[in-house]
């Protein structure tokens, strides 16, 4: 695998931070804790791409067989994307114009 | 009952692939479902109403953003593996018919530069995109079966598809000669000269073209009416090529040769049929207004072609590829 500085767009960026303060998240959680920063049509695709960038992490969350429909995705940050969110936070700090 | 968003769910599974469906699809839908629920349960109508509303919206907005990626992606994938050879063989066909046609259509736009005033140049090339149609779709039949099958193996389900794109190529011709070509080409002309131009034999119609030879050669003109009667024939065998093309491209394929040699071997015979159609749509004789003359002298490029194919078939008859 071509090893690249791995980026955090605001976004994504975001979403970690959610999901690091919170533990674990579904989509529509991200939407309404974001205060209107993430869009719930949009938020699905920025979660499966920061799963393929592997910041993220999901699972299949398990309902009791009484309820019908479909069972909800639940995501938590894996550990790469924590160390990503701190790196990313201090590039920030140290290069707010680049890290915007 | 069905449950909302499962409509939705099933329209998506006919396009998207089970990754996406997993990873994007589910948790809309999902989500869109426990929110409905709870609405339902706490017996708020007006907040069910407006779950579903933007769920669906929510859907959409996830299909559309995620289809450029995914289409792009499929694409990608199945013009390079080998289960999907005429689908590679139509993008390559689609580029060189773009790039044919662009050349074919731009010089004599270029070159009437001077006298065209404050006529749109843009509708002025589309006008003239219908009468490089009947040459350049051969070819790009001819380039599109060439690459995109190179290498790959000719199954009988790989002909077939060939016949198939062949003949829906020979009917696309056939639909721009009859129609498309007279009224462009006339089109062109009165705009360029800005007044009306009577109609030559490129712009009149196939009934028309075949009724003005019959009146010809009544009023005992035979040369003109020959000429009108092979620009005729001409137009007609013009129909077949797209198919005789993209089966002699598959000949030019099966061929045991390397890569310079197949497109030596496809390009001559291509430079031959077109050198022939242009000299003898500018022939003139008394003898071609017999309909039998004008029928064989028309049909000759395609004979020339038909005859090619013959030869490599008994090439390959030869010498068999080994296995």
């Amino acid at each position: 695998m071509p090893k690249r500085l791995p980026t955090l767009p605001a976004k994504e960026a975001l979403i970690l931070e959610l999901l690091v303060s919170a533990g674990e998240m579904y989509g529509l959680q991200l939407v309404a804790e974001s205060g209107k920063r993430l869009k719930r049509g949009t938020v699905y695709v920025t979660l499966t791409r920061m799963e393929e960038k592997g910041y993220i992490a999901s699972r299949i969350e398990r309902r009791p067989r009484t309820e019908g429909g479909l069972p909800r995705r639940v995501y938590e940050p894996t550990a790469f994307g924590r160390r990503v969110l701190i790196a990313w936070t201090r590039l920030a700090q140290l290069l707010p114009e680049f890290a915007r | 009952m069905r449950r909302p968003g499962e409509r939705l769910r099933s329209l998506a599974a006919y396009v998207c692939s089970p990754v996406t469906m997993e990873r994007l699809i589910d948790p809309v839908i999902a989500d869109m479902q426990c929110e409905h629920d709870e609405a339902v349960r706490e017996g708020r109508y007006a907040r069910r109403v407006q779950v579903i509303l933007a769920g669906h919206v929510a859907f959409w907005k996830v299909l559309v953003f995620h289809a450029p990626t995914c289409v792009t992606r499929v694409l990608a994938e199945r013009l390079a593996s080998d289960n999907w050879p005429i689908g590679r063989a139509l993008v390559c066909a689609a580029f060189t018919m773009f790039v044919l046609t662009s050349a074919f259509t731009a010089p004599p736009l270029l070159g009437l530069r001077g006298h065209l005033h404050d006529a749109p140049a843009a509708r002025l090339f589309l006008l003239l995109v219908p009468q490089a149609i009947p040459i350049t779709l051969p070819a790009a039949l001819l380039v599109g079966v060439l690459f995109g099958l190179h290498n790959r193996t000719v199954t009988s389900r790989v002909r077939r598809a060939v016949l198939a794109v062949g003949l829906a190529g020979s009917l696309a011709t056939f639909g721009t000669i009859a129609w498309l070509v007279p009224t462009s080409n006339q089109a062109f002309r009165v705009m360029v000269a800005r007044h009306h131009v009577v109609e030559g034999p490129a712009e009149l119609s196939m009934s028309d073209l075949r009724e003005r030879a019959v009146s010809m050669s009544q009023r005992g003109l035979p040369r003109s009416a020959g000429r009108l009667l092979l620009s005729y024939h001409l137009r007609l065998a013009l129909v077949a090529a797209a198919l005789i093309f993209a089966l002699f491209a598959l000949d030019v394929v099966r061929l045991h040769a390397g890569r310079v040699a197949r497109i030596a071997w496809a390009s001559i015979p291509f430079l031959v049929y077109v050198s022939c159609l242009f000299w003898l749509s500018n022939i003139e004789s008394s003898r071609f207004s017999h309909e039998a003359i004008a029928v064989v002298v028309a049909w000759v490029p395609n004979f020339i072609l038909g005859l090619t194919m013959l030869a490599f078939a008994a090439v390959r008859r030869r010498r068999p590829i080994p296995v």
